[in-house]
Order: C-alpha cells, then sequence, then structure tokens
C-alpha cells in the first residue's frame, strides 16, 4: 500500500512532469516498486556501467517507466545486463507515463539532441499507434488542412496539478485528495442514469472503431529517428495455448511499420514459454490477474527479446 | 441508488433536511414513504406498482383477518396473503428456473424462457409482508392503524432492497416516533454508516478484486490459488452483506428508527448451529419461526426433525436464488445442521478442542460459499476438484488475502465484547467513541460527533475511506436476491 506522490519534478520543455535527478518514486497501488531518477527523467539503470560505451534510448509509456518493480527488475536495467557485444551499449530509460507515438514523435528532436543514440527503440503495443495517440487531451496526431498527418502538442497538466505540484515534497496528501476525487468522479458518471426501466442497455457501442492511418504514423516515426529505430511491440497475452496470437490491428501496425524500414521485435517466443510456465507477464497480485504493467516475469521476457534486438541492430 | 454512491448521500442529506422541519409526524411519515419509493423508483420505477400490489393486498388481508369473527374466514384471508406473496415470488423469480428444468427433464434442449427481470428487494419485501400478516393471524400483533403506516413499513428505504427483513413486531411498535435527526440518532446513526461503508468499500470491495477473477475461471488457477479465492469471497460475502446491514442500521437510525441485528461475528462459530445463530440472523430466524415450526420444529420426533431441519435450509438456499447452485448450497447446510444435532444429541464424545471445531466449522463454510459464488454448478465442480486435488495452473495469490487479518481481529474483538462486563476497551475512549448495546440492533460503536475528539474521529474514518477505498464499487452481493 506504500505510495507516494513527493518526487520532486524538474521542468522539462513539452513534459509535463519529468522525475528531477536524484528523486525517488515509492509505488505500491500496482506492485511495489521503488525507482531513483537521473538527470532529464532517466530512470536509474545497472551500475556499475561503462558510461563510454553507444548510447541506445528506450521509449516507451507507463511500461517503460515500470513504477511497479525494483530499478534492477524493469527490463530495460535487465536487458542491458544481458548484452553480450562490446563494447556494451548504455541503455538509457526514457520511458514516461501516457507517452504515444505522437509523443516519441513530437519530442524526436530533444532526444536526439539531449542523449544523441546510437539506436533507438520504442516500446509500444497497439493503443500507442491507435486512440492513445489521438487522445485529445494530450500531444497528438491530427490531420492538417492539407490531410497530411501531423502532432499537435496539448500541456496536459491540469491547474490543480500546477497549483499544488510545488507543495509535494511536503504534502502528500493533497494532490493525491484530488486524484482520488477524480477517480471516484469518474466511477459516479459510470454509474447508470437515474429513473431507468427494464434491462440495463448493452454497454456495446455501435460506434465503429476509426481508421487509424497507422501506415502514416508509422512512417512519420521512422522519419522522425532517420531510420535508426527499432519498436517493440508488446503484445496481448492470452492465458490458454498458444498464449500469443497477434490481432488484426497489432499485424497492421507490424506491416506498416517494417514498409517504413522500422525493424520490428515481438516477444512472441518469451510470452509462450511463460504460459507454459504457467505464468502470466502481465498483472500484479495486488490489483488485477493478467491485466495492466508488466510484472517481474513480464520484465525478465521483454528483457530477453530488448537485448537480443539491441546486440543485432546496434552493430 | 447504491448505499456507498455519492447520489445516496445527497439523498439522504436532503431527506434529514426534509425531516427536520416543523411539521407533523403525519407529514414526515408522507415524506419518508415518498422519499422510499423514489428510492425504489431509481432503480426500476414499473415494479413500484408491484410493491403496492403487495401492500395493499396484506394491509386489506390482515385487516380482515382481525376483524373476521369465524376461523375459516381468517385462515382464507390469510392464504390469500400467503399465496399472493409467494406467487409474485415464484412467477419473478423462479418461472425460468422451473422452466429450464422441465426442459431438462423432458429432454428439450432449448427451453422457453421469459423475458422476466427481477424486482429489486422482491424477496425481502415479500417476507417482510407475509410476516406482518401471519403475526396478525397469530393474534402478536394488532394490524396498521393505517394505509400510510402500512406502506411506510413496506417501503422504508433503509432494508427495501437487501433487507434486514423486518417483521411488524419489530417495526410497527416505532411508529409513533417523531422522525427526523438529532444529536444522538445521527452520533449513533452516522458511526453505524461509516463502519460500514469502511466494510464495504475498503473491505469487501478489495476482497471481490481477488475473488471475481478466480470465481470467472477456476480451471486457469492453481489449488492454492483457489484455495485463496475462496477465502477471499467468504471475506468479500461477510464485509460486503454485514456492511450493508450496518449501513441500513445507521441510516434508519439517523432517521429514527431502529433494524433489527442482522450479523454477530459469524465466522467465529464453532459450530453449525451456531453460526446459523450469527449470520443473516433476521432471515435464519425468519425461517425458524414462519417454516421450521410450523412444519413441525423438532416436536415431531428425531427423524422428523432432521427432515425439517432439511427442508428449511433447502428453500433458504432456494430463497437466495433461482438455481441448483443455491439448492446445493441450501442442502449441504441443511445437511450440516441435521448432522450436527444428531451428533449432539448422541452424548458429549465429540467435544473438540475450540479451535479444532472453529477451524472446521469455518473450512466448510468456506467450501460452501463455492457453489454459492460460482456462476453454473459445473463451475462450481471445477472449483472444488481442482482446489481438493491441488492442480496445478497460474499461480496468482491475491494480495487482498491479508485484508483477512483486520477482519479476523476486528472478529476477535467482537467477541471479547461479546463476554465482557464493561464492553468498551479504554484505547477506544481515547477516539471519544464507546460500545453501545442497543436491544433491538445489537452491539454498535458510536462515536461523539458532538465533540471535538469526537468529529476528528469521523474525519478520520472517512479519510481511510476516501485515501484506501478502491475506485470503483461493486453492487452490493445481496441486491441479486
Amino acid at each position: 500500500m506504500r505510495t507516494t506522490y513527493s518526487v520532486r519534478y524538474a521542468p522539462e520543455a513539452g513534459y509535463v512532469n519529468v522525475n528531477a535527478p536524484g528523486a525517488t518514486f515509492v509505488w505500491g497501488r500496482e506492485g511495489h516498486g521503488i525507482s531513483h531518477w537521473e538527470a532529464h527523467g532517466i530512470r536509474r539503470g545497472p551500475s556499475p556501467r561503462d558510461t563510454a560505451g553507444p548510447r541506445v534510448l528506450i521509449l516507451g509509456d507507463s511500461i517503460t517507466e515500470a513504477l511497479q518493480v525494483g530499478d534492477e527488475v524493469s527490463f530495460v536495467s535487465q536487458a542491458e545486463m544481458r548484452l553480450r557485444r562490446e563494447p556494451r551499449p548504455v541503455v538509457l530509460n526514457a520511458g514516461h507515463s501516457t507517452f504515444s507515438v505522437a509523443d516519441y514523435i513530437f519530442h524526436a528532436p530533444r532526444n536526439l539532441e539531449t542523449f544523441a543514440p546510437r539506436w533507438t527503440v520504442v516500446v509500444a503495443d497497439a493503443s500507442d499507434f491507435t486512440y492513445n495517440a489521438w487522445d485529445k487531451t494530450k500531444p497528438r496526431f491530427a490531420a492538417s488542412p492539407d490531410g497530411a498527418l501531423r502532432v499537435e502538442y496539448v500541456d496536459a497538466e491540469s491547474p490543480t496539478e500546477r497549483r499544488f505540484g510545488r507543495f509535494t515534497p511536503f504534502t502528500k496528501a493533497v494532490p493525491y485528495a484530488f486524484i482520488r476525487f477524480r477517480e471516484f468522479r469518474a466511477a459516479a458518471g459510470k454509474e447508470p442514469p437515474l429513473f431507468r426501466a427494464g434491462r440495463d442497455a448493452a454497454a456495446a457501442s455501435s460506434a465503429t472503431e476509426p481508421d487509424y492511418p497507422i501506415e502514416e504514423e508509422a512512417a512519420m516515426l521512422g522519419r522522425a529517428y532517420a531510420g535508426r529505430l527499432s519498436v517493440l511491440l508488446l503484445p496481448k497475452f492470452d492465458v490458454s495455448p498458444p498464449f500469443v496470437a497477434l490481432t488484426p490491428i497489432e499485424q497492421r501496425i507490424r506491416a506498416g511499420l517494417l514498409a517504413a524500414g522500422v525493424r520490428v521485435v515481438v516477444p512472441e517466443a518469451e510470452f509462450r514459454a511463460l504460459g507454459r510456465q504457467k505464468k502470466c507477464p502481465y498483472g500484479f497480485a495486488n490489483l488485477v490477474f493478467n491485466e495492466g504493467h508488466l510484472n517481474a516475469d513480464g520484465h525478465a521476457a521483454v528483457a530477453e527479446a530488448l537485448a537480443r534486438e539491441i546486440d543485432d541492430a546496434v552493430f | 441508488m447504491l448505499f456507498s454512491s455519492p447520489r445516496f448521500f445527497v439523498f439522504v442529506t436532503v431527506l434529514l433536511g426534509l425531516l427536520s422541519l416543523p411539521v407533523s409526524v403525519r407529514a414526515k411519515k408522507s415524506i419518508l414513504t415518498a422519499a422510499s419509493c423514489l428510492f425504489y423508483a431509481a432503480w426500476d420505477y414499473r415494479y413500484l406498482g408491484l410493491l403496492a400490489l403487495v401492500s395493499v393486498i396484506d394491509y386489506v388481508a390482515a385487516a380482515r383477518i382481525h376483524t373476521a369473527a369465524a376461523p375459516r374466514s381468517r385462515r382464507m384471508w390469510l392464504a390469500l396473503s400467503v399465496a399472493s406473496n409467494l406467487g409474485i415470488l415464484a412467477y419473478f423469480k423462479y418461472t425460468n428456473f422451473f422452466l429450464a428444468t422441465l426442459a431438462g427433464v423432458i429432454g428439450r434442449e432449448h427451453p422457453p424462457m421469459l423475458e422476466i427481470l427481477l424486482p429489486a428487494g422482491i424477496s425481502f419485501y415479500t417476507f417482510k409482508s407475509m410476516s406482518y400478516t401471519i403475526d396478525v393471524f397469530r393474534s402478536e400483533i394488532e394490524p396498521c392503524a393505517s394505509y400510510l403506516d402500512y406502506a411506510m413499513f413496506i417501503t422504508f428505504f433503509p432494508e427495501l432492497i437487501a433487507g434486514p427483513i423486518v417483521r411488524a413486531s419489530v417495526f410497527l411498535p416505532q411508529m409513533d416516533r417523531n422522525p427526523g435527526p438529532n444529536r444522538s440518532r445521527v452520533a449513533i446513526g452516522l458511526s453505524l454508516f461509516l463502519l460500514g461503508l469502511a466494510k464495504k468499500r475498503l473491505l469487501a470491495d478489495r476482497f471481490a478484486q481477488g475473488a471475481d477473477p478466480i470465481f470467472a475461471h477456476p480451471e486457469w488457477f492453481s489449488g492454492g490459488t483457489l484455495a485463496a479465492g475462496a477465502l477471499c469471497y467468504a471475506m468479500q460475502i461477510y464485509c460486503d452483506f454485514s456492511g450493508y446491514s450496518d449501513m441500513a442500521i445507521g441510516t434508519a437510525k439517523l432517521i429514527g428508527y431502529d433494524l433489527p441485528e442482522n450479523f454477530s461475528a459469524p465466522y467465529i462459530s464453532r459450530d453449525i448451529t451456531e453460526f446459523w445463530r450469527r449470520w443473516h440472523i433476521t432471515l435464519s430466524s425468519w425461517l425458524r419461526d414462519y417454516l421450521y415450526v410450523p412444519l413441525g420444529g423438532n416436536r415431531r420426533g428425531a427423524l422428523r426433525t432432521y427432515v425439517n431441519l432439511a427442508a428449511t435450509m433447502l428453500l433458504g438456499g432456494l430463497w437466495h436464488g433461482a438455481g441448483w447452485n443455491f439448492v446445493v448450497w441450501g442442502a449441504l447446510h441443511g445437511g450440516a445442521l441435521a448432522m450436527h444435532r444428531f451428533l449432539r444429541q448422541r452424548g458429549s464424545t465429540w467435544q473438540l478442542p475450540a479451535p479444532v471445531s472453529w477451524a472446521l466449522t469455518f473450512v466448510f463454510v468456506c467450501l460452501c460459499w463455492i457453489p454459492f459464488r460460482a456462476a453454473t454448478f459445473s463451475t462450481s465442480w471445477t472449483f472444488v476438484t481442482r482446489m481438493l486435488t491441488w492442480s496445478d495452473g497460474y499461480r496468482w495469490i491475491p494480495e487482498n488475502t491479508l485484508l483477512t487479518i483486520p477482519v479476523a481481529l476486528g472478529l476477535l474483538l467482537a467477541r471479547r465484547l461479546e463476554n465482557a462486563s464493561v464492553p468498551t476497551p479504554r484505547w477506544l475512549e481515547a477516539f471519544d467513541a464507546e460500545v453501545v448495546r442497543d436491544p433491538v440492533s445489537g452491539w454498535s460503536l458510536r462515536l461523539g460527533v458532538g465533540t471535538v475528539l469526537g468529529a476528528f474521529s469521523v474525519t478520520m474514518l472517512l479519510g481511510l475511506i476516501w485515501y484506501f477505498a478502491a475506485a470503483t464499487t461493486s453492487p452490493f452481493i445481496y441486491f441479486q436476491f
């Protein structure tokens, strides 16, 4: 149950919050993890490490940020420990909650200038190319008047967070109370309407899934990182054999990325091995089974696939 | 409108405001009845008519029973009341169950099923209403002086949907009270409500997070995980239903009425008979007085007593839901009650040490919850066989299982309070809280709302709930019955 929001944030252009150098984040709402942060919102990696090696930048959302597990357990750290080729690269974990492909494209100039990576790996799932990348509350894809795809920047920090953020080192309770309020309000919003008659209306919406321009997104992502990019695509895990089967949208993402000259790696073999051992890559004992973020088993499995990809791609 | 939803707080606050107005008792009763109807309409307004029908039939039947001189006439009106209540219950709750069973017997694969929506609280208000006419027939109570009183009794919203099943003999004598909040009612009512809310939001909803995925797919999980799931559900149903009962009793007390105790630390029971004296007390006592005793109780020999016990529990199981899993649950409890009675009457050779008898009772009750919770009979079978054979599968022990520890500590405290001559522990006094014994509602906690210390305690409890409650809440389990 230990969770603290008393991290110190550092301003970074275009970021809502970046954990400040030396900040410690204790997380207990899902999993139990203590994370430490270095400059520019990079999560602490394994130590000791040879900082003279080539840099590999890992971009991703909360799954890569991995607050749920300790520094040494995160798949980025584990992958760095498993690299076999010399000189051993330094793998930088720049995972940031809520980010999607639109963010990685928006931040590409800053990422390339600040970190000068030899290679970049984006860790993503299908949502990062679809609804997450088109969410109007944060940086997102949008169509230009001429029909071309572009990225629009939106500052997602709420006035409350801006007002109370500076107090967080001293008062943990206030910002958390607001977070709880938002959660309760969202839950209340899902209550059925008053004075209804008959059975609840089917939750299924008749609206069809929008046709996202995934191929264009993939091409834009590849161009943003000058083609020196891999995408580690995280599939859903099914508890029954064959455990992993790419959905049509995941297959389309893979094909789009390959067509754009972007390397794609899917940890299918690693997830299947977990399934045979009756282990799930996702979910924690203190929240939901096989849903949510990667657990320790999942991090180990993804680390194996990531290390293989770095060894292949960087050299 | 769940008791734990923000809407309910608005509803109760407005109602208490209206009941504080300087108007007559009759006007307040009208406000209360209208509010109860509004509360029920929030679920499905069409079934308000059914509620009205039940109340009119039983109000008229009781009046005729009271005034009729001939025993035959009295019996006829009673039969009309019982038949109408059971008929309504049978139609809405059991029609499709009987159709499906009949189709199974004659080998039809796709039985004709009717589109019937179960009216909320029907099992509770039909039993409540039946007890009224039966008690009038037995001359244990006088019939209501006015239909308004009876309508208020039947629709009383704190216990309308999921009990406690309040008998007319408990509620009607309180009709002369002037409803509305005052300092002592708020102190005890708010304390009970908050405790119930804490049970629901801090414990039951967390246990549900552990139990739900395991009961949804028992074929996926290892034997150990299934055992943890069964434990989680045992804790969930207790915290959920006793939390609901506390909230219902607390809400009634805020308004100015006393509802009977429904739970008395049931998991500390050392045998199954004691368990049923402590679990869902208002239902078990209803079944005892209106079913077991009329069947002959223990007055017609040993064998008939066992049959009566089994039949009562079987019907008690069926009362919970129209499904064979509930029948199995009732049969298991009925069999255990008969067995316990048999062993008790054989002599004292079966005296087990207290921890052993407690553990046996608790494990048996937990095992019985499996068919009660599982969606189908085959799911129950898969669950039980995989758990008892300690099968291999996904090992996912929900961390929330650890919340069993505070529940156990609470139950131990309850046991200590039961036997204490001075019931309030000194550490509770530090929070300006005291344990009070109410003749109707049983033991409860009262936080001093009028003092700084008491207000601090209430705020602390609210803060705890605010900070640690699961964001989403599940409906109360007994709402489905």
